[in-house]
């Protein structure tokens, strides 16, 4: 256990590109964390899939020791954040085990959107901010002007920043003194009574659900019976360690200190992020502020492209499960697709990387229905139900209200954007709560928006809307009564389950006019004519056709065409067992897949 | 089967290579004539050591291109000649050479014919110098008309004349006159071809880029429908997809593709079939002229080969038989493969219901409608 007057425990904001995990790479050289030769490049993202997308999915923590100009030896405990709103909630716990955050920001490129959300987050979880002005070798790097944009734009002091570069390692170790002489140590009584913030867990195959903790007050070592205060869950801790980056295993964690805690609790369900550990026996007054349970907010059904990868399907997602408790399922079946599972997400891009995962890691191809999000529908005869798929609403008749979920949402747009953005708000049903402007350049918005807008295309169309400079953020409002309507596809009169959306009845028009378009685009001809429908109940609302396809015949077979003919016909027909069968028209999965993407 | 066999003899040269074209030729100014016709009798006498062509009757002769009658007659007589030496060539056998309509060719029609030539197959295309232009052929109409009268002066008496429509720009107008005025010069034979965007032919990647627009479907269908229409009312049977004759006059050549005859094929690339060991086997030679003279020479041209299996011998019977207007007979299926027709290919009963196939006396065939979506057909049936 080190004192903690030498502890500092901070983490890295930085906008995809701007030398994140660069920098991390530097920082555990310098300190000899790792060698060089160690260093798989950006160590600190250990899934490939992070990698490409250039995000960190899961926190993680790594313990440096620097010896500082002081002569003081110090523990560094940095600790990484998820990069995107889905994670908002992780990444708040994430700087709250934090006393400070090191802002890397482009001496190039300046200061981008997706940062400041993250910087609010820091500032609002009371953290020293040691900026950085990373890629100073560049011969684009403007540090006078990026010095300034850091001032007038997230209004911090940016005089004393640091000029660095990641890449060739200059600049390096006065970060870290930065960090060493701005970032406040932690204080704590190390004979109180246990206090560790649970800020992220996994699921080891030996060992069950690893816990990386902070320590704010008390001392865990193997032997503590703890409890695990929002689950109400008692465990004995067999084993305490830190990484650095591999597990190395301590005696003790004391206030200040960050690190890992097994306690042979088998389920990641019951090491909630965001927890507080304490002692079951003497436990803290209260927790840990900020806890919050997830839950999933985002539904979609998956299916196996191919019926036999059902089962494959099924171990794969209980695999993913086992460290993603955030991520539900059950089983569903629809007529169109067949078997497979309604999950819930915590957003559209856990459920992106979801999908992902299953499709590289587990080698299936899947076919996921339109996201929807969990209405409260009343029925007449005085029930709530709660519905996350289109195909479990009630008949039109039985229903007396819904409610939707709302959201408040925190938009983050340059000042010349914000028309647009305010635009695509109102147009998305939004209510506007608060507008504020940090300096002459960046505004706040605040919006109760329906969570079922974001759904549909609500990233892309800010995306759009401000060239990408707009950063979204929200966390769950409440329900409110709407004016809900489900929209379904026919084909040819049969109804296609896996298509139908529940939306807003002022959005069902255009949506079905999108719809059937687009399917009418995508389905191929067939021998015979393919009506595809919109509809609402019973009442048509937008129709396509599909002509009857009225000449396929090769004209020439003769001796040395018959092989590849016959090939040719062979991958056809490969090709059309891959096809959904509805009635009897033959459906390409990519039709399934490209009604996600129906813009406005 | 009952030891006869077709032979194909490809020749692998032309004047220049059509933009439609994605057969195996090469455009040249001369070529080794008398090394590649050593090649193809030293691999006919390879071929024919082994059954099942060992011992087995030539029924038919095909010399396809390329443009085989760039070739000197001498040579077309020396390669009959030897092929003759090998192997006994029935006394009724249907010995056809493809020619081009230009000059050159034109004035060795008799040559030709005094060599052993019986048939003649034309590329005649169109009587439209626009489209023969779009198609990249060198012959202009007046050459074509004076080639199928050369052809009834040198005595021929069996000529086929190949016709293609729905050429890009090609009016309906210009394809009645192309119909009617072939059906004047009364051919035994008339094949009459869709234009298809072959991968790997310039009109594919012209097409692909858009330079080209091919002709609507209902343009398409209607110009099919016309000829077979036209054809019919002028006497012409339409016995498969694409070929029509007067009675008797079917190509018997191309016909032993569609029912499962033996078929060896000489030359560059060329494709052969027999129907032993087990399912049956194709093979196909190296394409390129240079190495094919070299690799017959030295005993064995093959490039690839199939063995094929049950699955897809069956698939070959029903989706070649099916080609001509007459079907395929069930009985014939249950005899070679030892089970019926529709436990193999149950897609049949459906196809039927749907009024796609039907049986026409003691035969399943193409219905009408069924014949304008063979693909679609056969794609179920493979």
């Amino acid at each position: 256990m080190q004192d903690p007057r030498f502890i500092r425990n901070f983490s890295i904001i930085a906008h995809i590109d701007h030398g994140k995990s660069t920098l991390a790479d530097r920082l555990l050289e310098h300190t000899h964390t790792v060698s060089k030769r160690e260093m798989e490049a950006q160590l600190l993202d250990d899934m490939d899939l992070e990698r490409e997308r250039g995000i960190t999915i899961k926190a993680r923590a790594v313990r440096l020791m620097y010896q500082a100009k002081d002569g003081q030896a110090y523990q560094l405990n940095l600790i990484d954040t998820p990069g995107h709103v889905d994670f908002s909630y992780e990444v708040s716990r994430s700087l709250a085990a934090c006393e400070g955050a090191i802002l890397v920001v482009d001496a190039a490129q300046g200061v981008e959107a997706q940062t400041v959300a993250n910087v609010y987050l820091a500032l609002d979880n009371d953290l020293a901010i040691v900026p950085v002005l990373n890629k100073i070798d560049l011969p684009a790097a403007e540090p006078d002007r990026v010095r300034r944009e850091i001032e007038d734009v997230i209004g911090l002091d940016a005089s004393d920043a640091v000029l660095a570069s990641a890449k060739s390692g200059q600049g390096t170790q006065d970060v870290l003194e930065a960090v060493v002489r701005t970032v406040p140590p932690p204080v704590g009584d190390p004979a109180a009574p246990l206090e560790a913030l649970l800020f992220d867990s996994w699921f080891d195959p030996y060992h069950g659900a690893v816990m990386l903790v902070r320590v704010f007050a008390g001392t865990v070592r193997p032997g503590t019976r703890i409890r695990l205060m929002a689950t109400g869950k008692d465990a004995e801790v067999h084993r305490v360690g830190i990484l650095k980056p591999a597990l190395t295993d301590v005696d003790a964690l004391g206030p200040g200190e960050v690190g890992v805690v097994m306690a042979g609790i088998k389920e990641v369900a019951d090491t909630q992020v965001g927890d507080t550990l304490t002692e079951a026996d003497r436990p803290a007054a209260a927790p840990r502020p900020g806890f919050k349970a997830v839950q999933p907010m985002v539904f979609a059904g998956l299916y196996p492209a191919e019926s036999h990868q059902y089962g494959a399907l099924r171990d794969a997602i209980e695999k993913l499960k086992l460290n993603d408790s955030s991520l539900s399922y059950e089983a569903e079946n629809s007529i169109a697709l067949g078997f497979g599972f309604r999950c819930g997400f915590l957003g559209l891009l856990h459920m992106e990387i979801v999908q992902e995962r299953l499709e590289r890691e587990f080698g299936l191809t899947l076919i996921t229905t339109a996201p929807t999000v969990a209405y409260h529908v009343h029925t007449t005869d005085g029930r709530t139900l709660i519905v996350d798929s289109p195909a479990k609403l009630p008949p039109e008749g039985e229903i007396a209200s819904m409610d939707e979920p709302f959201i408040l949402a925190h938009v983050h747009v340059p000042t010349e954007h914000l028309g647009n953005v305010i635009a695509l708000c109102e147009e998305k049903r939004g209510r506007q709560r608060e507008l504020r402007f940090a300096g002459e350049k960046r505004a706040l918005l605040v919006y109760e928006l329906p969570l079922n807008e974001i759904v549909l295309d609500f990233y892309d169309r800010l995306k759009s809307a401000s060239r990408g400079y707009a950063s979204l953020d929200y966390e769950p409002l409440d329900f409110r009564a709407s004016t809900l309507v489900k929209l379904d596809v026919r084909i040819n009169g049969e109804l296609v389950d896996a298509l139908s959306v529940i939306l807003h009845s002022e959005r069902a028009y255009y949506r079905g006019r999108e719809l059937t378009q687009k399917m009418r685009e995508l389905v191929p001809r067939q021998m015979f004519e393919v009506v595809i429908q919109a509809a609402i109940g019973s009442k048509i609302i937008a129709r396509e056709t599909v002509k009857a396809l009225r000449k396929n015949v090769t004209a020439k077979c003769y001796g040395g065409d018959i092989t590849r003919k016959r090939k040719l016909l062979e991958r056809q027909k490969e090709g059309k067992r891959r096809m959904k069968q509805v009635g009897r028209v033959e459906i390409p999965q990519e039709a399934f897949l490209a009604v996600l993407k129906v813009g406005e | 089967m009952s030891g006869r066999f077709s032979l194909y003899v490809h020749i692998p040269y032309c004047q220049a290579k059509c933009s439609y074209c994605d057969f195996n030729s090469y455009a040249a100014t001369t070529w080794p004539e008398d090394a590649y016709a050593d090649a193809l009798l030293a691999e006919l006498r390879h071929r024919v050591a082994e059954p099942p062509f060992a011992a087995a009757g030539v029924a038919t002769i095909f010399f396809g291109g390329g443009t085989p009658s760039l070739f000197r007659p001498r040579t077309i007589e020396r390669l009959l000649t030897g092929i003759a030496a090998t192997c006994p060539v029935a006394a009724d056998a249907e010995i056809t050479l493809e020619a081009n309509p230009g000059t050159v060719e034109r004035a060795r029609l008799a040559d030709f014919r005094r060599a052993g030539i019986r048939r003649l197959s034309f590329g005649i295309q169109s009587f439209h110098s626009d489209l023969l232009a779009t198609l990249g052929r060198l012959h202009g109409p007046d050459d074509a008309r004076a080639a199928i009268d050369a052809a009834r002066v040198a005595g021929f008496d069996d000529l086929n004349l190949d016709l293609i429509f729905a050429v890009p720009g090609e009016t309906r107008t210009q394809w009645e006159a192309d119909v009617a005025e072939i059906v004047r010069f009364r051919p035994e034979h008339v094949s009459a071809y869709n234009l298809t965007y072959e991968p790997g032919t310039p009109f594919h990647t012209l097409r692909a880029r858009g330079a080209l627009a091919p002709l609507g479907d209902e343009d398409e269908l209607w110009m099919y429908q016309h000829a077979r229409r036209a054809l019919a009312a002028a006497g012409y049977a339409h016995y498969e997809i694409s070929n029509f004759a007067q009675p008797g006059h079917e190509a018997r050549h191309n016909r032993s593709y569609w029912r499962g005859v033996d078929y060896l094929g000489l030359g560059a690339g060329a494709h052969s079939y027999a129907h032993l060991p087990a399912w049956g086997r194709r093979w196909s030679n190296e394409r390129i002229p240079e190495r094919y003279i070299a690799a017959a020479g030295r005993g064995d041209p093959t490039a690839s080969a199939e063995t094929l299996t049950f699955d897809t011998a069956a698939a070959e019977f029903v989706v070649l038989g099916l080609r001509e207007m007459r079907g395929i007979e069930p009985a014939a299926f249950a005899a070679r493969f030892g089970r019926p027709l529709e436990e193999i290919h149950p897609e049949i009963a459906a196809l039927r219901a749907d009024g796609l196939l039907v049986e026409r006396a003691g035969r399943l065939a193409l219905s009408e409608r069924g014949l304008l979506l063979a693909d679609s057909i056969f794609t179920r049936l493979v």
